[in-house]
């Protein structure tokens, strides 16, 4: 089985087989363009750390079948062994979320976001923004107008 | 080769931007991280996220610190998900789906701009 060399931002080299990689649409293309390479392929998007982690969840899901429907995947529950793996501090959540994206692992992605999703759940606005250190960017008199306009989907 | 300090500093601002304006700083979600340098001013668009102090020191400020839309996008749509049958079959809303959208409105004007669509969304259909 052939490996495929790849190259964090931060100039670390992970050797990992191909079809591991290729739980990225972003490095099987790379790869179906350029053919057999002996050179690494750069990943200016990620750093070391999310990297190691990326190959660590792509590893376990190697033999995932792909899911092409859409509806399919994101309705399905995160599995435990992803539960686990999520169980991270909410910077390196986002860091490998953003990763997900850029590297085209639709299915990592979906297991952050339902993540980010499920930390959401059963929370104030307020608290929500505590939870992710968000600023509140309404003028008063905008959050007064949303908060009547939308006063009927208001738990009570 | 000697590379002047002046040069120096220009390279890590310049490295600096990039970075908060790249993957890294889009998803903005997180503590407010300044970054100080010294140095001298460089940018001067509006809203550059670096401010020079009287003593010289560059302070660098990321932001607007947000995620990218196409992700709060995904996961506001994981909150307005459903599997419970009767809820799809009637074509409503859980209450407590429709809570937590309600609280998404009010978070930020991001998430606004993501969650009260879908908020209003299916009461069309109803």
């Amino acid at each position: 089985m052939s490996n495929v060399r790849l190259l964090s931002s931060d100039n670390e080299e992970f050797v990992v087989q191909k079809e591991v990689a290729e739980r990225s649409v972003l490095i099987k293309n790379m790869l179906e363009d350029v053919g057999e390479t002996d050179s690494a392929i750069p990943l200016p998007n990620v750093t070391a750390k999310v990297l190691k982690k990326v190959i660590e969840w792509c590893d376990h899901h190697s033999s995932d079948p792909v899911t092409t429907d859409e509806t399919e995947r994101r309705t399905t529950d995160i599995d435990e062994w992803d539960q686990k793996f999520m169980e991270v501090d909410q910077e390196t959540l986002f860091d490998i979320i953003l990763a997900a994206n850029y590297l085209d692992i639709k299915p990592l992605l979906d297991v952050g976001c339902k993540t980010v999703a499920n930390m959401i759940k059963g929370k104030t606005a307020e608290e929500i923004r505590k939870i992710f250190n968000i600023v509140n960017d309404f003028t008063p008199e905008e959050e007064a107008q949303i908060r009547k306009e939308n006063e009927w989907a208001e738990d009570r | 080769m000697t590379i002047p300090k002046h040069y120096h500093v220009t390279t890590t601002l310049i490295s600096n931007y990039l970075f908060f304006h790249s993957a890294e700083a889009r998803h903005g979600w997180r503590y407010q991280a300044n970054q100080t340098l010294h140095g001298e001013k460089f940018f001067s668009m509006n809203e550059a996220p670096f401010k020079s102090k009287s003593d010289g020191t560059v302070i660098i400020t990321p932001h607007p610190r947000q995620l990218p839309n196409e992700i709060l996008a995904r996961i506001i749509h994981h909150i307005d998900e459903t599997t419970q049958p009767a809820y799809i079959l009637f074509g409503s809303r859980h209450p407590d789906q429709q809570r937590d959208l309600h609280a998404c409105t009010l978070v930020n004007r991001q998430f606004y701009a993501l969650a009260n669509p879908l908020l209003w969304q299916e009461l069309e259909f109803q």
